[in-house]
């Protein structure tokens, strides 16, 4: 399923810490994603239906603002929003070379972390320090 | 009738027995397969990994063919002076998805990869604001390094 | 004059006889101990004012009492012999029942299974005082502490006990906050009620909506009598698990068991009249009801104490009290328990899990002695 083991897996910075039964929970849900230079994986605005997470690669998130980041190590999230409300894409998301994710279907992940207070505290408190960290460069002027 | 002798004649003790028995096979049953539930629900949304991995002990290793990492990317020297032009036209700070635009725009082929790796040279470097600046230091040390 | 005489003859006054009082009487205190007293006022409000009705004298014929075939209360009634009401109890209780703790920790289902025992000592404890099989079997079922299986059983077996079972079953299940503590302290040390569990792993939404479908299968293969009792309560679960059945469930947890619960209620208390309830049978069936409930609750705790010899990690035995199917006053009664040795042990939720495993044993239980009783 993926091109990594899963130990390495596990030891990607979101899904560090999670005990074994949490883990159990979390992988069924990951799928291996490829993608090529320059192909678009999400669109701003649009209803956040996948959550990534990069293997390898380098990814620009970009904002209708002109304003950018890049993201080229492996464990870096895309795709928060699929989480948080109000589910739409906050930036858009271009490959600029090959890589691969993992992904995890938006919808199944929320309804996971919603029913396992547990797991959700720990993986949405590491998601929420991500996001703020973008949403101040989202929405600087 | 009372006492042991309509416990007797009524085979009391062999329907309580058979009663007990029963009502504990159902519920060991049922326990057992519920301990092991959530194992095959695991296996299940695994399955295909594990048949994976059975066929990869059947089969030989394929060689790993991995693309190289400069295939788009030969004459670094001559993609830092296209980018160094374009940033001139553009001015700084700049925006990466324009700049990656107008590097379309301008023929410059693979513009995407290119500008990945003028961020991993140090050439192109994000300002902290979401806009990114061109490394001149950088560029004219790369430059200094160009072999004749 | 004499018109007014045969007016007056027959009237209530002019029917009645003392054991006719008495009932009322005992209608009363149950009304009083439901109202005033919040002992499962939901049970024995509407099981005291059955009493009521179903003792105020009436002529023969008119088709007013609960016995005769063409009275109202008589129809409504049709419920509870034919089997009817108990499964749509189960149905709600299936609806509102989450089973989340039992999937987490599976080996607590074997306390269930050892307090249905109960079941089957106190059933030849009734053979011994000379009650037919068929009767005791239906005694036998009080032990359960499952009043809805006490109902569904002693209607197919012993019609016409229903009366002093059910007002046994209900009033023991209103009584386990007094009955089970004391044989808890009896049968377990204080180092023993001190155990503190360790938290159960989460059970995926998946798990929880395959269990109804597993567990009615394995269950009804293996007891097929069982099938009325537990195919509904597991029905009831699965629309609730289900979510895009949500509808259906919260029917079943609200209109249709409280419906229901109005009915059966009111109708095996207006059952319970003087000629069948005021007779030895009954100081009987009382009394091997107490019986029955401590002997099941005793047996969940000897459990518990014999698993412990073979589990890596010890539970505490008082779960094995919560194994009598009493939802959810046995579970409360062993977190009060467990909570006067050691406040910060909370034990309820681990106790819920022998406490449901008691449901699916007493119906289970129930279908047996059917089976045994028919065949």
């Amino acid at each position: 399923m993926h091109l990594l083991n899963i130990e390495e897996i596990k030891q990607l910075g979101i899904f560090r810490d999670l005990a074994p039964d949490e883990w159990a929970e979390i992988y069924p849900l990951l799928r291996h994603v490829w993608v090529i230079e320059g192909e678009q994986l999400i669109r701003q605005g649009d209803r956040a239906h996948t959550f990534f997470v990069i293997l390898n690669g380098h990814f620009m998130i970009h904002y209708k603002n002109g304003r950018a980041i890049t993201l080229n190590q492996k464990g870096d999230i895309i795709g928060w929003s699929s989480v948080r409300s109000p589910f739409q894409y906050t930036g858009s998301v271009t490959a600029l070379t090959h890589g691969d994710l993992l992904a995890i279907p938006g919808a199944r992940f929320l309804e996971m972390l919603q029913s396992n207070a547990p797991l959700g505290d720990k993986l949405i408190k590491k998601i929420n320090e991500i996001a703020q960290s973008r949403e101040a460069i989202e929405t600087k002027s | 009738m009372k006492g042991l002798e309509a416990i007797l004649y009524h085979n009391g003790f062999a329907m309580a027995a058979v009663g007990v028995t029963i009502v504990f096979t159902a519920l060991v049953s049922l326990s057992v397969i519920i301990s092991q539930l959530h194992r095959v629900l695991f296996v299940w949304d695994n399955r295909k990994s594990y048949i994976n991995k059975a066929l990869r002990l059947f089969s030989a290793p394929k060689p790993h063919e991995s693309e190289p990492v400069v295939k788009y990317f030969d004459n670094i020297y001559e993609s830092a002076r296209q980018f160094n032009l374009l940033i001139r036209a553009t001015g700084e700070p700049f925006s990466l998805p324009e700049l990656i635009g107008k590097a379309e725009t301008r023929g410059i082929a693979h513009a995407h990869s290119t500008v990945s790796h003028l961020i991993a040279a140090g050439l192109i470097a994000a300002d902290g604001r979401g806009y990114f600046r061109w490394n001149r230091e950088a560029y004219e040390q790369l430059l200094r390094q160009e072999p004749k | 004059m004499e018109m007014f005489l045969d007016f007056f003859a027959n009237t209530g006054f002019g029917l009645a006889d003392y054991r006719n009082f008495i009932m009322i009487g005992i209608g009363v205190v149950f009304i009083y101990l439901g109202i005033a007293k919040h002992y499962e006022p939901l049970l024995l409000v509407p099981i005291g004012f059955g009493i009521l009705l179903g003792n105020v004298p009436v002529f023969k014929g008119l088709g007013l009492s609960i016995y005769e075939p063409n009275s109202v209360l008589h129809y409504l009634y049709f419920g509870v012999t034919k089997g009817i009401y108990p499964p749509l109890v189960f149905m709600g209780i299936g609806a509102m029942t989450d089973f989340s703790t039992l999937l987490a920790r599976p080996v607590l289902m074997l306390l269930g299974a050892a307090a249905q025992t109960g079941i089957f000592i106190t059933f030849l404890g009734a053979l011994a005082l000379g009650f037919a099989p068929n009767e005791a079997a239906s005694i036998g079922i009080i032990g359960g502490a499952d009043g809805p299986t006490a109902i569904f059983l002693t209607a197919k077996l012993a019609q016409e006990l229903i009366g002093p079972i059910a007002v046994a079953a209900y009033s023991y299940m209103a009584l386990v906050p007094v009955i089970q503590p004391p044989i808890m302290r009896l049968l377990t040390t204080r180092n023993e009620r001190l155990i503190r569990m360790d938290e159960p792993r989460t059970v995926t939404k998946r798990e929880k909506m395959i269990f109804p479908i597993i567990a009615v299968l394995l269950c009804c293969f293996i007891a097929p009598a069982a099938l009325p009792l537990l195919g509904l309560l597991f029905l009831g679960n699965l629309l609730k698990e289900a979510v895009v059945t949500e509808r259906l469930a919260q029917a079943a947890r609200t209109s249709v068991i409280d419906t229901v619960t109005i009915l059966l209620g009111m109708t095996v208390g207006a059952s319970t009249q003087a000629d069948v309830f005021l007779t030895g049978k009954s100081i009987g069936i009382f009394a091997l009801g107490a019986v029955s409930f401590g002997i099941a609750t005793a047996a969940g705790l000897v459990f518990a104490k014999i698993m412990n010899l073979f589990l890596k990690t010890r539970i505490n035995p008082l779960l094995g009290g919560a194994g009598v199917s009493a939802v959810p006053d046995s579970a409360r009664v062993v977190q009060m328990v467990g909570q006067a040795e050691d406040p910060e042990n909370f034990l309820l939720m681990h106790a819920m899990a022998p406490n449901i495993s008691g449901v699916i044993g007493s119906a289970v239980g129930a279908g047996i002695l059917w089976s045994f009783m028919v065949g």
